[in-house]
């Protein structure tokens, strides 16, 4: 009987860590999830998509993003911006027929925007954690 | 012959000095020397230490004439003469403890036992034999439980990994749906205070922002950067100015 109970014992240890690591491997796309629903919250307000749009734009930009998400980052700077940009060409009359000119040129923006918006964000974020870092030394000393 | 040359051939590179000295004895006695010596020997050790030897010559233990032919007599007569003990006096001596024990017998039986006793009365009191019941062999057992629990808790695992497999994948209908959520409640801002730092990094990373660049850029845009004549005139300037940014990890 102590044999058995060790091996459960043993067993159900293994398990657990099994299980927390397979729950930690996915919560990853969850807050992938998270932020690409803010991105299109974004996206649809500043454009302002109306349904038929947004049905019709959002899967020529799924390509599109996945495209951009394709270029390799172990090519030099000017390299990545220049696929970049080609990609931007290459969708760019697909998005002017769905939404316009004037919106695709608001688009371009808007996907720089929101980038802008997530950089200050992160900054904001690295500069609380510096202070709290600094008060911490403070009141240790 | 020829060892003798060849022995004086390996002297003379051996020991070239030794080997031209004359094979002569130098050593000599006078004619019939050897003749007497024995005598003359001994005769010279008597007249030096006649006594020692006579001491040691002389057998220092003696017994007296015939004591060896009455030897068996003695002895016998010796025995003889002792007093014979008899065997309680013999225990006495060699273990009083045990001579003390009294030779009695102390189990007993009422009066008449072995009268009544008869063959049949044993069946009255014999006891009917212990039934022992056959076990199933427990070592199988542990292992047939072990098994049935392992295996439902497989099953759980694997169907708890299965939802979270489900759950892992981006689903562009779910993001859809939480965008509208997003929208219709205005909680652009307050969804994003939720994001982590390494889940935006990530996120960048992944659409192939240079994150560190656009850390700094972002940082220079907020700040009002020096003049350059501020760098002329003050060391310290760029110090101050990177200190500003407050980009280290």
């Amino acid at each position: 009987m102590k044999h058995i109970l060790l091996f459960l014992f043993i067993l159900t240890g293994s398990l657990n860590i099994a299980i927390a690591q397979v729950g930690s491997d996915n919560d990853g796309p969850k807050r992938e999830q998270k932020i690409q629903a803010l991105y299109i919250a974004y996206v649809s307000q500043e454009l302002k998509l109306t349904e038929e749009e947004a049905q019709r734009f959002w899967p020529v930009h799924t390509q599109y993003d996945a495209e951009i998400k394709g270029v390799s980052i172990d090519l030099n700077e000017i390299d990545r911006q220049q696929a970049v940009l080609n990609i931007k060409k290459k969708y760019q009359d697909r998005f002017i027929k769905i939404v316009g000119a004037e919106r695709t040129n608001t688009f371009f923006k808007t996907d720089a925007e929101f980038r802008r918006k997530m950089i200050e964000r992160l900054r904001k974020m690295r500069e609380q954690r510096l202070q709290n870092k600094a008060r911490g030394q403070m009141w240790k000393q | 012959m020829t060892r003798r040359i060849d022995i004086l051939s390996e002297l003379k590179e051996s020991a070239p000095t030794l080997a031209r000295v004359p094979a002569v004895n130098v050593f000599s006695v006078p004619d019939g020397f050897f003749v007497d010596f024995p005598e003359a020997m001994l005769e010279l050790v008597k007249e030096e230490s006649s006594g020692l030897l006579d001491a040691a010559v002389k057998q220092p233990f003696a017994v007296p004439d015939g004591y060896f032919d009455r030897l068996a007599g003695n002895i016998m007569n010796r025995i003889m003469q002792e007093e014979i003990l008899t065997v309680k006096e013999e225990a006495r001596l060699l273990s009083p403890t045990l001579a003390a024990i009294v030779n009695r017998n102390v189990f007993t039986v009422p009066a008449g036992y072995f009268e009544q006793l008869t063959p049949g009365s044993s069946k009255e009191v014999s006891l009917p034999a212990k039934v022992v019941p056959m076990k199933i062999n427990r070592g199988m057992l542990s292992y047939m439980v072990a098994a049935a629990i392992t295996g439902i808790i497989g099953l759980s695992i694997l169907s708890i990994f299965n939802n979270k497999t489900a759950d892992s994948v981006v689903s562009p209908e779910t993001a859809m749906l939480q965008a509208s959520e997003i929208i219709k409640n205005k909680s652009f801002d307050s969804e994003l205070d939720k994001i982590s730092a390494g889940d935006i990094e990530k996120y960048l990373t992944e659409s192939g922002q240079d994150v560190n660049a656009a850390l700094v850029a972002s940082a220079t845009d907020e700040i009002a950067l020096p003049d350059a004549d501020e760098y002329i005139m003050n060391d310290n300037t760029l110090d101050n100015v990177l200190s500003k940014m407050n980009l280290n990890n």
